[in-house]
């Protein structure tokens, strides 16, 4: 059906221009999609490498840096119990050995581990707020030692002296201070905070007098 | 041409970093990728341009083909497959710039006359040319590609198949599905009665 003649000619007839001007032209577009493509690969690394040493740079330092700050609020501080602090004494304990669970006589292993160890070690102590510690310094003057006193309110005034109650406390450890503690000096220096952190509230004037008494009675005491 | 083909005389592509040394270390034995443009671009653009049947689209096939070429310059095992490697990423690229050139269609359609593939020597077949391309445009792209391979270039069967990148009887039943659009133009008598 097809003849072949006719298929040569047109086959013949066909002519595709190809030039070595028009090739060195393709070469040269070729080199710069090759030198375009190897910028790029170097760009891509370049990035990647700066994103993974930012990562592995953020990975490794800011946990640390993170933990480091929030450690001492953490861990230490006043407001740890005090029954965390000095542990029950259980009657098959030693005071002056509480590490290790005792074996008793008869046993060749230990009972059980020391209770108030796993206690501690599952506590974790309170967010430090107003509350607590104002709880902290009346429990501490309610059990007879003012000392102890001395720390949650000095707290209460020093890093939350925007709060309300921050002239109340300063109030407290100037009562403290100068009638607990004998420290004239001291309480005044704390009921004259009082009055300038609430000048115008209901303890202003009661503060400002018992600075200047406190004052007096300490320059008294310094002639003596 | 000459400048690629053997030893360099100018420093073209030679900017490149590592091409050359690229090549060798990807398995085509002596044929760097300079040398393989020098011998091997001349068949991709007849390729490329018999089966697209324009010339202004040709130089950007042979620009893709050789940048999908240098990509996977590796893959090729021998340095005598090369030729059959390149052709087969011809007719793949053409086939694509086929099926585009017909979506395009559809909202712009061609406009003048076409850079058609013919020879200027020859103008009185340029319209049997014309006509031809015209006719192929209606096969789909792997009909079209396989029926050029196999009556415009004269390849073999197997060839063919191997450009294609598909098996023999496939190739053959596309070549019959072609020759059955393109049987009415070829005829003895199509001849007389196109030309004037």
């Amino acid at each position: 059906m097809r003849d072949e003649t006719i298929s040569r000619r047109i086959s013949s007839a066909i002519a595709v221009r190809w030039t070595p001007a028009l090739a060195a032209r393709v070469e040269r577009r070729i080199e710069q999609r090759l030198a375009q493509r190897y910028r790029r690969r170097r760009v891509a690394l370049v990035a990647l490498a700066l994103l993974g040493f930012a990562g592995a740079a953020y990975a490794f330092t800011r946990p640390w840096a993170r933990h480091a700050r929030r450690a001492p609020a953490v861990t230490a501080g006043p407001l740890r119990p005090d029954w965390l602090a000095s542990p029950p004494a259980a009657p098959y304990l030693s005071p002056g050995v509480p590490e290790e669970a005792p074996v008793l006589p008869g046993l060749s292993a230990p009972v059980r581990p020391a209770p108030h160890r796993a206690a501690a070690a599952r506590y974790r102590a309170p967010a430090e707020t107003v509350e607590a510690l104002l709880a902290a310094a009346d429990a501490a003057r309610l059990a007879g030692r003012p000392a102890d006193a001395v720390e949650p309110l000095t707290a209460i005034f020093s890093r939350h002296a925007s709060d309300p109650r921050a002239a109340v406390a300063a109030y407290e450890l100037g009562r403290v201070l100068t009638f607990d503690l004998h420290d004239r000096e001291r309480g005044a220096q704390a009921f004259a905070r009082a009055h300038d952190l609430d000048p115008a509230g209901p303890l202003a004037a009661d503060a400002a007098a018992h600075a200047a008494e406190a004052r007096r009675a300490a320059a008294a005491g310094e002639a003596k | 041409m000459a400048r690629l083909s053997g030893k360099r005389e100018s420093p073209r592509l030679a900017f490149v970093p590592a091409l050359e040394e690229t090549a060798a270390r990807r398995g085509v034995g002596a044929v760097s990728f300079e040398q393989a443009y020098g011998l091997h671009a001349g068949y991709v653009a007849g390729l490329a341009g018999r089966i697209l049947g324009r010339n202004d689209e040709v130089p950007d096939v042979v620009q893709d083909v050789f940048l999908i070429a240098h990509r996977r310059l590796k893959d090729v095992r021998q340095a005598g497959a090369l030729r059959t490697w390149l052709g087969r990423i011809t007719v793949r690229e053409a086939s694509r710039r086929l099926r585009w050139r017909r979506l395009r269609q559809f909202w712009r359609p061609p406009q003048g006359d076409m850079d058609l593939v013919a020879d200027p020597a020859s103008a009185e077949l340029r319209p049997l040319v014309a006509l031809l391309y015209a006719a192929l445009d209606r096969l789909p792209a792997p009909a079209r590609s396989a029926w050029i391979l196999r009556h415009l270039l004269d390849e073999p069967l197997d060839q063919v198949a191997e450009l294609c990148g598909c098996s023999l009887a496939t190739v053959k039943r596309r070549i019959a599905s072609a020759d059955a659009v393109m049987a009415p133009l070829l005829e003895p008598d199509a001849d007389d009665r196109e030309e004037p």
